[in-house]
């Protein structure tokens, strides 16, 4: 009687046991070989994860550097721009150019007024188009004020 | 001392460690280290070398995170690394790496304080006479108990290879005058 071709693929019962028994080999690791292998994997994983979130954080830092440079630029111009009308106030003001808006400002405007020489001058701090004496006392008020409000 | 069995399966696990939880390397190793062992002793017949394999064996798979993505099953990602690592040792060590009479000798129940049981000394001459290929594939079909689809995974080998080694390796085991007694009817 032909055997079953299943069978024929198969280890009886009794075969494979002692197969398993045989190659089963009931070794064990040293328990320092165990302590080794978990030690270094869970410094190697640690690591890891520091390394990443190490990266996360220098590209999170890089990304801000990168925005800060991209935009500083326009916000210098703007910066620029917005100060720019006492920029130039503050220049206009400085009558005898030392650098520094004082009260001798003020004097070397009304003398320039007084000598018909206020055209020649950069004194129209008002802003109206003629340099008089309200320049003059603009002048004066700007470097008594105890704040100093009008920047150098 | 290992710690209870992990609830979680071998992809929940490696889920775990792609995270950075390193707690979850302790189940994996705990959950295969035996295997990997018993594979690599199989392979070196030498429980120094097999240790030196499971430690590789892991160092391997522990490099390999984080970005691990595990596409079979863990044993069948496993067994070439072992086999591949035994052979390392092997072509470094010049030693015979198929299991023989010698090798199996070693083996826990076979050292010369036990009586050697006739039964399982035929058993262990049959199989050496099986060519090593046809020898794995049975161990891993018989001993690990791995279904062909994961032998022809490990083994990276058609699974009809698998079925026509171990239709050729039992047809020769059968035939053998050794161990006849085990298919008498």
């Amino acid at each position: 009687m032909p055997q079953d071709p299943a069978q024929l693929d198969d280890l009886p019962d009794p075969l494979a046991e002692d197969m398993r028994q045989l190659y089963r080999a009931d070794i064990q690791p040293s328990p320092a070989v165990d302590q080794a292998i978990l030690n270094r994997a869970r410094a190697h994983i640690a690591g890891r994860k520091r390394t990443l979130l190490l990266l996360r954080v220098a590209g999170a830092a890089a990304a801000v550097v990168l925005v800060t440079a991209a935009l500083l630029p326009s916000l210098h111009s703007a910066r620029r721009s917005a100060r720019s009308p006492v920029a130039r106030q503050v220049q206009a003001s400085d009558i005898n150019a030392d650098g520094a808006v004082d009260i001798r400002d003020a004097l070397a405007l009304q003398r320039a007024i007084d000598a018909g020489r206020a055209a020649a001058t950069h004194g129209d701090i008002t802003g109206d188009g003629v340099i008089d004496k309200r320049d003059v006392d603009a002048i004066a008020m700007s470097a008594v004020r105890l704040d100093r409000g009008m920047p150098r | 001392m290992p710690p209870p069995p992990d609830p979680r399966s071998d992809h929940e696990l490696i889920a775990a460690l792609n995270a950075g939880d390193a707690a979850a390397f302790d189940a994996i190793y705990y959950r295969y280290r035996d295997r990997i062992l018993r594979l690599a002793y199989r392979f070196t017949a030498n429980h120094a070398d097999a240790q030196d394999v499971l430690q590789e064996t892991f160092s391997y798979l522990y490099r390999k995170f984080p970005g691990f993505r595990l596409t079979a099953s863990m044993t069948t990602f496993l067994y070439p690394v072992v086999r591949n690592l035994s052979l390392e040792i092997h072509r470094k060590k010049r030693t015979a790496t198929t299991t023989n009479l010698d090798a199996v000798a070693d083996l826990p129940g076979f050292d010369a304080g036990d009586q050697i049981d006739q039964t399982r000394a035929d058993l262990a001459a049959a199989m050496s006479n099986l060519s090593p290929e046809h020898r794995q594939t049975v161990l891993l079909r018989f001993v690990d108990d791995l279904t062909m689809e994961e032998i022809a995974a490990a083994m990276a080998v058609p699974v009809g290879t698998v079925k026509s080694r171990l239709h050729h390796a039992i047809a020769a085991l059968r035939e053998d005058p050794r161990i006849r007694r085990y298919f008498a009817p």
